[in-house]
């Protein structure tokens, strides 16, 4: 279980942008880990069940959610969704996350990084990180989470936006500073 | 000065290259011991809620034991109601008669509940209605609005 529950964890965790649901989540795949002991016990694709199993555990659980709210949180949302993405960003000399991050220290850096991901709203997060953490192609992205592939795209472009908004934020916020 | 807006392709590497350098996050201290503690709970309670002949042996015997007994004192209560001086068509008796008093009291009620009504002005209970109903509603549309304000933009 050591080996393993920071990689559960973060993987709950960054799909729901709540720790504490995370956490839920994560006793929910070591149990059902537990469950299947005797399975995974010498089996050197342990890691790759454990990741599939949170996975799914987590969209279940934010599918039962969005299902459960949808009533009060998608009449607004889905007006919003038929624009198109708007993506009036200008960056200064924008080549690597090096250049982005410049002057921040290794540990600053992530935790920026960890916060602006809580920051997007979830129906932006969820196809964010199975696109770029999960390594999930749009097609599956849109049939796990039961939405149209242009809006996963235009989703995903919209969370990449803010948050290349939000790390620029932060970087010209620094320099103020340190001036 | 490079401006993303025409190029969202570097926006993607950008971003992916930042998301990839990413470490994983370190898991609650606590999530261990609850694991264990939920663990330690299903197992102690698995037997109970598996077949009987997973019980431990000491179980079974102890249900059996139980078992016995409970049809032995039936058994002695039955043999008891039958042969004793306790006339069983008087406790049957009894029963009937508390049943029928039951069934006085609930149609009196009715009866009463049907003359109140006829008593109350029929604009009264629509009035009632109409509160009740916009009240439902204005409670629903708060309740929406606080999630979307207070939940929402967390």
């Amino acid at each position: 279980m050591r080996a393993y529950q920071d990689m559960v964890f973060t993987t709950a965790a960054r799909l729901t942008g709540d720790d504490a649901q995370a956490e839920d989540i994560s006793q929910e795949v070591f149990l059902k880990a537990y469950e299947s002991f005797a399975m995974l016990r010498e089996s050197p694709a342990a890691g790759g069940w454990l990741k599939t199993v949170t996975r799914n555990l987590t969209l279940n659980y934010l599918s039962r959610q969005r299902r459960r709210w949808r009533f009060f949180s998608d009449i607004a949302r889905d007006a919003s969704d038929d624009e198109e993405p708007s993506l009036e960003l200008v960056l200064p000399g924008l080549v690597t996350p090096d250049d982005l991050f410049a002057g921040i220290h290794d540990a600053d850096r992530r935790a920026l990084v960890e916060r602006a991901l809580k920051q997007l709203p979830s129906h932006q997060r969820v196809p964010l990180v199975l696109y770029h953490f999960e390594e999930m192609p749009y097609q599956e992205i849109a049939q796990h989470l039961g939405v149209s592939l242009p809006k996963v795209k235009t989703d995903i472009l919209r969370a990449r936006a803010a948050l290349a908004k939000i790390f620029a934020g932060a970087t010209e916020a620094r320099e103020a500073i340190t001036e | 000065m490079t401006d993303l807006k025409d190029t969202p392709d570097s926006l993607e590497r950008l971003i992916d290259g930042v998301l990839r350098d990413q470490p994983l996050r370190k898991a609650p201290a606590s999530l261990e011991a609850r694991v264990m503690a939920r663990i330690q709970l299903q197992e102690s309670a698995s037997w109970r809620t598996a077949g009987f002949s997973r019980w431990p042996i000491a179980a079974r015997f102890a249900l059996l034991v139980a078992l016995l007994a409970v049809a032995k004192l039936t058994v002695d209560l039955v043999v008891w109601l039958f042969s004793s001086d306790t006339p069983v068509t008087q406790t049957v008796e009894s029963s009937v008669v508390w049943a029928k008093s039951t069934a006085t009291l609930f149609s009196t009620m009715v009866s009463l509940g049907h003359a109140l009504l006829n008593a109350i002005p029929s604009y009264w209970i629509t009035l009632a209605l109409v509160f009740s109903t916009g009240l439902y509603i204005t409670l629903f549309v708060l309740g929406a609005t606080a999630y979307r304000t207070l939940y929402l933009n967390k």
